[in-house]
């Protein structure tokens, strides 16, 4: 006589021991498949660029407190050691800031 | 750091055709799609990875289809099972040494356990829509509209499906067991 099988339960023994495959060397067989993802158009990239730019240089013209900004400027200033090194250390981080920016994919 | 949900690497793909963010899904989901298609292919990991493989490059090709209604897990086992009933079909006509009788085509590993080499041999002799309806529901354990929605069929289909497919296997196990045995 055939002896009643529980398939559910067998089914529950290999749901616990489903193993995790490792996905390193499969992750990389299909990113090498997929078709490559179209460059981005260099002359549409400036474009919005120039147009972005030149928005923003139109909206701060006319808000911007020009006058006041002129009149809060020094006539003269005395050149020290310890602003000449701020001033080096100011751009040696932008530069950073700048070297990093360009190197980091964004992109996720 | 929080991982990414998938609705945001969706839209990264989506908007900007973003491979770091489909590697990130393909990292995610691999291994339960490759293991399920080893179950329902008999255990032959190749024929498995190389229809999981598909998968995932017909996902990022047409993912602006996801409409997000389903889950994304979802989505790919619909598109994995349609590539495995191709699959199967054309090794059918073609009489590929793929099949319900062949378990010797099998590739096995040391991560496989006896009981899982067993109940992928019996799987064999499923009819394909019972062997992933089965697997779906019982190890997958989804409910029978997540099933339908899968393998696009009525509800009733499926749950044919699955009761029958149960049966089968009951009987195609007892026959092993009382093989064993004896």
């Amino acid at each position: 006589m055939n002896e009643k099988i529980d398939i559910d339960g067998l089914f529950g023994q290999i749901r616990e021991t489903e193993p995790q495959l490792d996905g390193r060397i499969f992750t990389q067989s299909v990113m090498r498949r997929l078709p490559e993802s179209k460059p981005k158009s260099f002359f549409s990239d400036s474009q919005l660029t120039v147009l972005a730019g030149a928005l923003g240089c139109g909206l701060s013209f006319s808000v911007f407190p020009m006058t006041d900004v002129l009149n809060m400027m020094p006539t003269q200033f005395t050149l020290t050691p310890a602003l000449l090194a701020s001033v080096l250390g100011m751009s040696c981080v932008l530069a950073a800031l700048a070297y990093w920016s360009s190197e980091t994919d964004f992109n996720l | 750091m929080s991982e990414l949900s998938d609705q945001m690497l969706i839209q990264s793909v989506v908007a900007s055709k973003s491979h770091n963010a489909f590697a990130s899904l393909v990292k995610r989901y691999q291994s339960g799609l490759r293991y399920s298609l080893r179950q329902i292919t008999g255990g032959d990991e190749m024929l498995a990875d190389d229809i999981a493989q598909e998968t995932f490059i017909k996902a990022f090709k047409s993912i602006t289809m996801f409409n997000g209604q389903s889950k994304f897990s979802s989505w790919l086992y619909r598109i994995a099972y349609n590539l495995f009933i191709s699959h199967h079909r054309v090794a059918r006509n073609r009489e590929l040494p793929y099949g319900d009788d062949q378990p010797e085509h099998r590739v096995t590993t040391s991560e496989e356990t006896d009981l899982q080499r067993d109940l992928a041999r019996a799987m064999l002799k499923l009819p394909p829509q019972q062997r992933m309806a089965l697997h779906l529901h019982l190890h997958k354990q989804l409910t029978h509209q997540e099933i339908c929605t899968i393998m696009e069929l009525p509800l009733g289909t499926a749950k044919t499906a699955i009761n029958r497919g149960k049966k089968l296997l009951q009987e195609e196990l007892s026959i092993w067991k009382s093989g064993a045995i004896s």
